[in-house]
């Protein structure tokens, strides 16, 4: 058995938290927009270069910042992902804050940053927007179609071992 | 009952107590939300909730308590929402973890309901919010490109009174002075005059061409012609039309095409000599001392196509930021009084822009007052398989004494040849015409035929159509190569169908035909060849290891670039960072020079610009640069194992 790895999904409501999760785990997307309340949990096993992993997703309710989330969901995190829309603005005004913050809370865990929805832009409005975002390296992920998810929880996996 | 008792006794209803050891073992329970089978392992092992936080939980003390609220729980048949409590007790004396779970699902049903609302009313707004956004500046740009189009009115009715003056005074100029040729018979006099007019109608005519081009452009009726030109002879021409005006200012004139720039370009020679004269002309308007300067290079190669910057650099008056925004702007200069001052009707800029921008090019600009004025321009053109492109390497050598069988018919050319092809160490054969070609090849070997197109009795072409049709395949595999006075698509195409080698321009230029016979004999590319200087210094000349270094090269170097294409694809900047400064080392070991600074600039883009095309290109540039790299290695490596 792979060794057990806490992951958390961060950001705000209606970014497409739970889309990446179900999409990633269970290859399933659903258009209706349901929120999450609390956290729900679900577990996948990856294989990666130096051998596998089982990643213990903590799917949270978004908020538009951690720290208005439990501290205890928080604690202990291996791994975090932060998620984005890359249509609504608000949702990644203050990201450098956030990831500050939370690189000041969980300093040894890595932090992915994933701009969810990419299938509603254009191949302009893409770059357009990306060369716009605050910060960079984001992975860009649509949950709809799948485009890249399995890539954002594979290099956080990665990055756990 | 007692109050105690009604109140454990509905608690009991909604919390159960599961009790456990440090390492996850079961060993107590009360069963209100679900019962754990006999066959239930490890509670650490079988519920990734308590797998999560096991390390938590064995790091708390003795009496702390730690609490999750809100919960989705779907565990051996119960669904809900609960809040745990998990606190560290002391259980009959062993160390145990007492967890608590709480069913709050009614409560948070309901608070779900709610918060669904919420959300859904606030990204509502948001989204409303941006295309409102989006509609306010939809108006404005509406509203802009009005005042534009008035501006742009104005400017025409003022651009059409200052062309009339602008036309009216050479006119006028030369009404003048042939009134008064008509009084003079001093032929000293006349020939002065007439001097004059010859000028003020040259200058006439340039405002006529510029205002008929600028009409072109507007009505869309211009087009670009694709033909071979060496790019050379054109920046030399474009260059020399200035030398004279620049000695008489006290201007250096200098021109550079950087030396892999290929020789031959299939594009629109008259267009790029166009854009070439009027941005030098420009430069040397505002210049009025020190220097011109005329840079070309390749910027990029996409495929078939390259890319050439070309960059007109001056140390003139310079333009302010203000005017520098407008200096492409139709009838417009940078400034009122620049028209007044250096006279011209403000189009020549605005000519510039469209035929770069019409053929696919780009054009920028740069200035500083009083320190000269930069412009950059690039430009798409075609290259051709069959059209040998000169390269980095000063000398391929071609150690065999080729025989050259030479069909000329013009006796000065064939002096040239003959004495260029003895001066490199080559035998000429030389012939006159088509049928004296075949009679040769009946008699000997040769290495290369060098054909004129047009001979008299059997011209170039259809020596080639009877020698393709009636002679063997060793005869058909002598590499050709074709001079002709009037290059065009058409003549390159049949004599590419005809499986020639090279076409060349006339006349004769001993140094392109000397860099095509070494690129057929010896290797073609685009790119700067490698060098193992560095390799051999490091490895103090061990032939196996520079071996080994190369192997590694061919074998690694594709991958590696594939993997940056793929990581371009998927915008991912850390490791396509982390991945183009691994790579890179490997050029500088081969010698790739050039390749390392396109590799430079890549790196700077990734840490600035961020543009996806642009590191793209500049991918596309390394690629091609490894692809000629690797050809030519693999020849090396063959050499050095004979």
């Amino acid at each position: 058995m792979g060794k057990s790895k806490k992951v958390i999904l961060l950001g705000n409501f209606g970014v497409g938290k739970t889309s990446l999760v179900r999409q990633y785990v269970f290859h399933k997307f659903s258009e209706d927009y349901m929120t999450t309340i609390g956290v729900r949990i679900d577990k996948k096993m990856v294989a990666v270069d130096k051998g596998e992993v089982s990643l213990i997703i903590w799917d949270i309710a978004g908020e538009s910042t951690h720290q208005k989330i439990p501290d205890s969901y928080k604690l202990g995190a291996h791994g975090i992902i932060y998620v984005i829309d890359v249509l609504r603005p608000s949702t990644y005004r203050a990201i450098e804050d956030e990831i500050s913050s939370l690189q000041n809370l969980l300093p040894n865990a890595p932090i992915i940053k994933v701009a969810n929805k990419i299938d509603l832009l254009t191949e302009k409005e893409r770059i357009e927007i990306v060369n716009n975002l605050p910060l960079n390296d984001y992975v860009l992920c649509s949950a709809k179609n799948g485009e890249n998810v399995e890539t954002a929880f594979h290099k956080l996996a990665g990055r756990l071992i | 009952m007692e109050l105690q008792d009604f109140k454990s006794k509905f608690l009991r209803s909604w919390v159960q107590f599961v009790l456990m050891d440090e390492e996850g073992n079961l060993l107590e329970t009360c069963n209100t939300l679900f019962g754990f089978p006999d066959s239930f392992g490890n509670l650490f092992e079988e519920i990734p909730f308590l797998d999560s936080i096991s390390q938590l939980l064995s790091d708390l003390k003795m009496g702390e308590e730690v609490s999750f609220p809100c919960i989705n729980v779907e565990l051996l048949g119960f669904k809900g929402f609960c809040d745990y409590v998990f606190h560290k007790i002391n259980y009959q004396e062993r160390n145990s973890t007492l967890w608590i779970l709480m069913n709050f699902s009614d409560h948070y049903t309901n608070l779900i309901n709610l918060q669904q609302q919420r959300n859904e009313s606030v990204i509502q707004k948001e989204l409303l919010e941006i295309e409102k956004k989006n509609a306010i500046l939809a108006g404005e740009l509406l509203q802009f490109k009005n005042e534009e189009l008035k501006r742009i009115q104005k400017l025409k009715t003022d651009f059409f009174s200052q062309v009339s003056h602008e036309i009216r005074t050479p006119v006028n100029g030369i009404l003048g002075i042939a009134k008064l040729l008509q009084e003079h018979k001093d032929p000293q006099i006349i020939r002065e005059y007439a001097g004059t007019i010859y000028e003020t109608s040259k200058h006439l005519s340039s405002i006529v061409n510029d205002v008929l081009d600028l009409s072109k452009i507007e009505s869309d009726k211009i087009s670009f012609k694709k033909i071979s030109f060496d790019i050379r002879s054109v920046v030399n021409a474009a260059v020399s039309a200035f030398v004279y005006l620049g000695k008489e200012k006290g201007i250096e004139v200098i021109s550079n095409v950087r030396k892999n720039v290929p020789r031959l370009l299939t594009g629109d020679q008259v267009r790029l000599s166009q854009i070439l004269y009027n941005l030098l002309s420009n430069s040397f308007k505002f210049t009025h001392q020190g220097k011109v300067c005329l840079d070309v290079q390749i910027h990029a190669v996409i495929g078939k196509t390259i890319e050439i910057q070309f960059e007109v650099k001056d140390t003139g008056i310079g333009i302010s930021d203000k005017n520098l925004k407008k200096i492409f702007e139709p009838y417009e200069q940078a400034g009122l009084s620049t028209g007044r001052d250096y006279g011209g009707t403000g189009l020549g800029l605005h000519i510039v822009e469209q035929l770069i921008k019409q053929q696919g090019g780009s054009v920028n600009v740069s200035s500083k007052l009083k320190a000269g004025t930069t412009f950059t321009f690039v430009l798409p053109f075609d290259i051709s398989h069959d059209i040998p492109v000169k390269k980095e390497k000063k000398h391929v050598a071609v150690t065999k004494k080729l025989k050259i069988l030479v069909g000329e018919d013009n006796l000065l050319n064939q002096k040239i040849l003959t004495e260029f092809i003895k001066k490199w160490g080559f035998e000429p054969e030389i012939v006159e015409n088509g049928q004296g070609i075949l009679k040769k090849l009946n008699q000997q070997d040769f290495d290369l035929i060098i054909l004129d197109y047009k001979m008299p009795e059997m011209d170039g072409l259809q020596t080639l159509q009877y020698m393709r049709s009636d002679y063997d395949e060793k005869v058909n595999s002598i590499p050709v190569i074709v001079f002709t006075g009037e290059l065009n698509e058409t003549i390159l195409a049949k004599f590419n169908h005809l499986g020639v080698k090279s076409v060349l321009n006339k006349p004769i230029e001993p140094k392109l035909l000397l860099e095509t016979i070494e690129s057929i004999f010896g290797v073609w590319g685009i790119v700067t060849a490698f060098n193992l200087g560095y390799a051999i210094e490091m490895t103090g000349g061990d032939k196996k290891l520079i071996n080994d270094m190369i192997d590694i090269f061919i074998d690694t170097i594709p991958k590696e670039l594939q993997k940056m294409r793929n990581l371009t694809a998927k915008m991912d900047y850390q490791t396509l960072k982390k991945t183009v400064h691994k790579v890179k080392p490997n050029f500088h070991y081969m010698g790739i020079g050039e390749a390392e600074g396109v590799f430079d600039s890549l790196e700077s883009d990734l840490e600035t610009t961020k543009s996806w095309r642009q590191i793209e290109i500049r991918i596309n540039t390394i690629e091609q640069m490894a692809v000629s790299a690797i050809r030519e290695l693999k020849i090396e490596k063959l050499k050095w194992e004979n």
